[in-house]
């Protein structure tokens, strides 16, 4: 049944696509890629009039997804990085509209390489020294990318550097107040305390990938084949890429390595030499402080739409669960420290 | 005596993954039935003692705005503090316990507002306190392992 289902999907994309570039393509096969709750991510193998086959990623927009942005963000933030040093797949299509598959959707070539789990932390050996240093190094080159040529910073509101920490918080904190099941005591103190301590001025506005962490990018051997996800992307203060990145939720078996790839002052000192950004701490405190915040938002949406029915995929109850659970006690003993 | 409800929870999550999942062809419907054998699992293990972790969290929350409700000069979030340490539970039912700690919850919020407000250090110390414990009891973290195997 779920076959047909995928199978009817899969035609329908063909023969779209064929129409799009031009090709008399044929269906080989289509699988859904488990795992993202914000995209259904299909691979979409075709084989074309001279039976060489081409692999696509499919990526439909959900009737109701965890993190809710339009396809156009991720298909900009993509386009800004294409044939640069950043990592990316090619694109192909950007159909906004639901009349010609059913729902908005993005077609890009499918890159070599693995995805591993964010919370496994023997994913990259024995390779995550180099790893290490390639996933540092290309966040700096998000943080330092030119923003003249964006088409995302065209597209997206204007931002000034004094307050677009602010513009981020409250945008989170609206999500909770909106999505939230119930009362979190430990969240709510880690919300006063942002908006209590804000962080300096950023240094300069970037392209924000707003989700850069392991488990976001494709990896062959000691090479990052691509760099995923960029459904958050916005324009904003750099450090709120590394807070992301660098949060113990992705290393929480060995906190002082984060991403599980290579110890703390290496990935900063890689960062600050690529992004030539000086990172002053007590901004980095509140970035990571932000990250568990902007992350529990994520979660509890997530619990939301499980809760209420309108997305039951078990991701969804996961992340609501375990991830949740992480971001808290990270809250937690960052604030009880500081007392 | 009755099989116990978490023990035969465990039990059909076991037979989900091993038993069933591996019948399925269909890579994404194999993770996504993997995942909820998992789910089901740590649903199991909370389940137990979900009563007797509220049941904790309320008399500690109450114990707490007792302590400190003659510090409170703010009459309405006194007010609302006496009504609330006052209530008699009725019943050990899970949903009423959870909505009692709700109340709780909320009112803890604002009283911890009000100390970082006057600076009260040892309030806050106590009320930090609270919350780890409160954690301790939802905490799924130390499942990690679990989850990969």
């Amino acid at each position: 049944m779920m076959e047909t289902a995928n199978n009817t999907l899969g035609e329908e994309f063909s023969a779209f696509l064929s129409k799009k570039l031009n090709k008399k393509f044929k269906l080989l096969s289509i699988q859904r890629i488990f795992g993202g709750a914000s995209r259904e991510t299909y691979r979409v193998k075709l084989q074309d009039e001279e039976k060489k086959s081409e692999n696509f990623i499919y990526r439909r927009s959900q009737n109701s997804s965890l993190i809710e942005t339009d396809q156009k963000t991720e298909y900009l933030a993509y386009s800004d990085f294409q044939e640069t040093e950043v990592p990316v797949p090619k694109l192909f299509v950007l159909e906004e509209s639901a009349k010609p598959l059913g729902a908005p959707f993005l077609v890009m070539e499918e890159l070599p390489g693995t995805v591993a789990s964010p919370f496994d932390k023997e994913a990259y050996t024995p390779n995550q020294a180099d790893l290490g240093k390639k996933f540092w190094k290309i966040l700096g080159k998000i943080a330092s990318h030119d923003l003249t040529k964006s088409k995302l910073n065209e597209n997206s509101a204007k931002k000034n550097l004094k307050d677009c920490w602010r513009q981020e918080l409250e945008y989170w904190v609206s999500v909770i107040r909106k999505d939230s099941l119930g009362i979190e005591p430990i969240l709510e103190a880690a919300i006063r305390e942002l908006f209590r301590s804000k962080p300096l001025p950023a240094s300069r506005l970037s392209i924000v990938h707003g989700d850069y962490r392991n488990g976001n990018f494709l990896f062959a051997g000691k090479d990052i084949t691509g760099i995923l996800d960029w459904e958050m992307a916005h324009i904003g203060d750099p450090i709120e890429d590394l807070g992301w990145a660098l949060s113990e939720i992705w290393c929480w078996e060995q906190k002082e390595t984060p991403a599980y790839l290579v110890p703390r002052k290496e990935a900063l000192e890689i960062w600050t030499q690529e992004s030539k950004i000086e990172i002053d701490e007590k901004s980095l405190f509140w970035w990571e402080l932000f990250a568990c915040v902007k992350g529990l938002a994520i979660w509890i949406s997530a619990g939301h739409e499980f809760s209420s029915g309108s997305n039951t995929d078990p991701v969804n109850l996961f992340s609501a669960w375990l991830p949740g659970d992480i971001h808290s006690e990270i809250i937690l003993n960052k604030l009880e420290a500081s007392l | 005596m009755k099989p116990e409800i978490n023990k035969s929870l465990i039990v059909l999550a076991q037979e989900l993954i091993q038993r069933f999942s591996p019948m399925i062809e269909d890579e994404y419907e194999q993770s996504r039935l993997n995942s909820w054998g998992t789910l089901l699992l740590l649903a199991s293990m909370d389940l137990d003692r979900a009563a007797e972790h509220l049941v904790e969290q309320n008399k500690l929350i109450k114990a707490f705005l007792k302590k400190y409700l003659e510090k409170i000069q703010d009459q309405a979030l006194s007010r609302d503090i006496e009504v609330l340490i006052n209530h008699k539970r009725t019943n050990y039912d899970v949903s009423i316990l959870d909505d009692l700690n709700q109340n709780l919850r909320g009112i803890l919020v604002k009283s911890q507002t009000y100390f970082e407000e006057e600076g009260n250090s040892e309030a806050l110390r106590e009320c930090w306190e609270i919350l780890r414990i409160m954690h301790s009891h939802s905490k799924m973290s130390h499942l990690l392992k679990l989850l990969k195997s």
